[in-house]
């Protein structure tokens, strides 16, 4: 018997089941739309996104560009909406620019640690016995360390770059996220379907990858939302104790400790920083509130 | 009050607010209930029996609401009653127990001081008089040393023990009425034959009444009085248990009753007989009878463009049934399914032979502790099936059945023992050891509806997937191929789409069987 309806919806490629895509995202932004912290998450972390890609076009001065002339007058004013800093740079432009770094390597640090942490929390919880020990024992010790001191040591060690700090940023929350899978993991590989993967012959890789991680993904999706909030936090700790970007270019740390000095006479210069980073947390955070809401009515 | 009925509902409509807007779930309900007296609520499963039940006590949760009809408790209007009132009739005048008895009782509590909350805030008792009235409970619901039992945890008890306290915590502050939801159904049939005839002594001792809410025809005779059937939100027919059983006027009784096995005819003589269709949504409801569509009697037009009224049976006044033409239907008798051919021959050449098969699980080694004893699971055991031919292996949870199932799969491997599948012994291979032409001899239909599909993947996924691991080049077309099967096990082929979280019990077990039957060679 041949059935129109079944090949149509199953081959993935067919335009019928790209329909089925679209309408299924559909849903769950307007599931998502319903929570009031994810839409505000939503909007403060796709604004921010929209101004870091827009930067070069909206930011009103080059963002190393000092004003000699606005040093008399730091504070914000007509030409400098946010004023400038001791430099005579302007803030608005800074900052704006400024989210770009951010952005980009915090959310890739946090998809690198999710990789590997649901790669080592998948193989611990899996395979059991000496594999699991060598892996928990292994995080065990990486996350003993105080994060901070093991940031210096790696970056001063190799030298701070964005690549850097995205290297170390995933190794350092990998176990985080690998505990996570493995709970999950320890639960999974007991379900029926996975007898049943076993007793067609599946592999482990399979059973791992395409039996397993799908049914963790609810609380790593919530999870890896509030670790690029985390990470946020820390590229700006970084920025401050002076091992995070490079300087000239904008990094919301780095200007906070340029002139954290001058708070009693201009705060205004680190606190627009400072609230920078704090916005994006707490959009971070805020969207992943929501998407547990939405984990937990499923 | 009228005639002295305990519990009166009538009319009662609910319906739940879903995104879609409000879907009315039960479209109007009267049912009496008199004190001391036990009402069977049978329907399959999404009927909207559990939701009547709960609807008494108002526990619908935020999106369930009474529309409209009322019922009247111990003469006292419920569906307006504020949630002060509500909350001393709960519990003390209308008690519940519920299908799991662990998510009933607090993990971290012993069992003594939750029999004794009850009494102690409801009614201020004493401590100690809390505490005889517990022992005497428990004694009640004949548990060996009741002293002992009040300092257990309830995880330290059986299923059929836990289910055993969720019952004395009912009764033990005297309910005029107490619900069940389907008590017994997560226990072996020894144990609810058990606890289903403690509740039938236990009721005409304290005298409450009953509402005994089952799937299963079988455990509603051994409890009740009188047996209400719903289908699609409906009350379709209501009387003395007796009369349902001998005399049932509605076609979907009828179906239900064809439905029960008779003990001691083998599938040959006596198949049963399904109710033709499915359950159809209790949303989308027809003009007239809500069973139209399955029913082997309908006649359009009559049954089909108008309400049907509720009508009593002729000659029998406690006998109500909503059906059209329940008074033209011929006396039913049992239903005999179209006899199966019999196989030529007597049983063919064995497809599996169990040898001496004997599984000891090793415990781990307890440090300073001593070790523990190894775990005997199977003990010398022999079977053999022929081929083509459908083997039991019966007995109690624990008994040791799914280890030989286990072994057999290769998920687990035999200690000792041959296991002989297709003239191969495999008793020591496990599956990743077995070859693929002989891992799509045995395939396995799992237990639990809910798990054994992967919510994550669409039922054609999981069916497609195992076509190709187990039919490897044989399968040509996949889409064609999962059509058929899902043919094989009478699902439409559009729920190859789906998710398993929008199947039904019953359909997440067909989609198991279809994914089972994957390896024929030709199907």
């Amino acid at each position: 018997m041949s059935t129109p309806v079944a090949a149509g919806t199953l081959s993935a490629s067919s335009p019928a089941a790209s329909r089925v895509w679209a309408r299924r995202w559909r849903r769950r932004v307007a599931a998502l739309a319903e929570s009031t912290p994810a839409t505000i998450g939503i909007a403060i972390v796709l604004a921010w996104v929209v101004l870091a890609l827009l930067a070069p076009l909206i930011a009103p001065y080059p963002p190393n560009a000092n004003d000699m002339a606005a040093l008399a007058h730091t504070q914000p004013s007509k030409a400098h909406w946010l004023g400038t800093d001791h430099l005579g740079r302007d803030l608005l432009s800074r900052i704006l620019w400024g989210a770009r770094p951010v952005l980009v390597i915090a959310p890739l640090a946090v998809l690198g640690a999710a990789a590997l942490g649901s790669l080592l929390g998948l193989a611990a919880g899996y395979y059991g016995r000496w594999i699991d020990l060598t892996i928990t024992r292994a995080c065990d010790i990486v996350l003993s360390f105080p994060v901070i001191i093991l940031y210096m040591i790696i970056l001063a060690h190799f030298g701070s770059s964005a690549w850097n700090i995205i290297g170390v940023l995933t190794l350092t929350k990998a176990p985080i996220i690998a505990r996570i899978v493995r709970g999950m993991t320890l639960d999974l590989r007991e379900r029926e379907y996975v007898a049943a993967a076993k007793m067609r012959g599946e592999s482990a890789l399979y059973i791992m990858l395409v039996e397993i991680l799908p049914n963790a993904r609810g609380p790593l999706v919530v999870d890896m939302c509030l670790r690029t909030g985390y990470n946020v936090i820390i590229i700006g700790a970084l920025g401050f104790l002076g091992i995070g970007l490079p300087p000239p270019d904008p990094d919301w740390g780095g200007m906070v400790k340029d002139t954290y000095g001058m708070m009693m006479v201009w705060p205004h210069m680190a606190l627009v920083p400072c609230a920078a980073i704090s916005s994006l947390v707490v959009g971070f955070n805020l969207l992943a509130v929501g998407l547990r809401e939405l984990g937990l009515r499923d | 009050m009228t005639d002295g009925s305990l519990l009166d509902v009538r009319d009662l409509r609910i319906a739940y607010t879903t995104r879609a807007g409000e879907a009315v779930v039960i479209p109007g309900v009267s049912f009496q209930l008199k004190a001391g007296e036990a009402l069977g609520l049978v329907g399959e499963s999404g009927c909207g029996k559990s939701t009547v039940a709960l609807s008494i006590v108002r526990y619908l949760g935020r999106a369930g609401r009474i529309t409209g009809g009322s019922v009247r408790f111990e003469g006292r209007e419920l569906t307006t009653l504020g949630e002060a009132g509500l909350r001393a009739i709960r519990g003390r005048r209308i008690a519940m127990v519920y299908q799991d008895p662990m998510a009933s009782l607090n993990p971290v509590m012993t069992v003594g001081r939750q029999l004794m909350e009850a009494p102690m805030t409801h009614e201020g008792v004493s401590t100690s008089a809390a505490r005889a009235r517990a022992l005497t409970m428990l004694a009640e619901v004949k548990l060996a040393d009741p002293e002992a039992v009040m300092d257990r945890y309830p995880h330290q008890l059986s299923g059929g023990q836990q289910q055993r306290i969720v019952i004395a915590m009912a009764l033990i502050t005297g309910p005029a009425l107490l619900i069940m939801d389907e008590p017994t159904t997560g226990l072996d049939v020894t144990v609810e034959a058990a606890v289903l005839d403690l509740v039938r002594e236990l009721r005409s001792r304290h005298h409450s009444a009953i509402l005994f809410i089952s799937h299963n025809l079988g455990s509603i005779v051994r409890v009740c009085d009188r047996v209400a059937v719903m289908y699609r939100g409906e009350l379709v027919e209501e009387g003395p248990v007796r009369r349902i059983f001998t005399n049932p006027r509605h076609p979907y009784t009828r179906g239900l009753l064809d439905c029960l096995p008779t003990l001691g005819s083998d599938k040959r003589q006596a198949p049963l007989v399904p109710i033709a269709g499915q359950v159809e949504s209790a949303l989308a409801r027809p003009q007239g009878c809500g069973f139209a569509g399955r029913c082997g009697h309908v006649e359009t037009g009559r049954c089909t463009s108008r309400p049907i009224p509720s009508a009593t049976v002729c000659g029998e006044p406690n006998h109500r049934v909503v059906c059209v033409r329940a008074d033209e239907l011929p006396r039913w008798t049992r239903r005999r399914g179209a006899d199966v051919a019999q196989e030529a021959g007597g049983p063919g050449e064995p497809m599996v032979a169990v040898q001496h098969l004997t599984k000891i699980y090793e415990p781990r080694r307890r440090r300073f502790r001593g070790p523990r004893r190894p775990v005997r699971a199977v003990s010398d055991v022999d079977v053999v099936a022929a081929r083509g031919r459908t083997l039991a292996i019966v007995g109690e949870s624990g008994c040791g059945k799914s280890t030989v199932a286990k072994v057999l799969s290769g998920l687990e491997v035999a200690t000792s023992g041959k296991v002989i599948l297709d003239g191969i012994e495999v008793g020591a291979l496990a599956i990743d050891a077995r070859a693929a032409a002989l891992k799509r001899k045995l395939q396995m239909v799992f237990q639990n509806p809910d798990s054994t599909l992967n919510p994550s993947h669409t039922v054609g996924y999981a069916i497609g997937r195992a076509l190709r691991r187990l039919r490897g080049g044989a399968a040509t077309d996949a889409a064609a191929g999962i059509a058929r099967l899902l043919d094989v096990v009478k699902l439409p082929p559009a729920i190859a789409a789906r998710k398993p979280r929008h199947l039904s019990g019953g359909e997440k077990q067909r989609a198991a069987i279809a994914r089972a039957l994957a390896g024929r060679r030709r199907s």
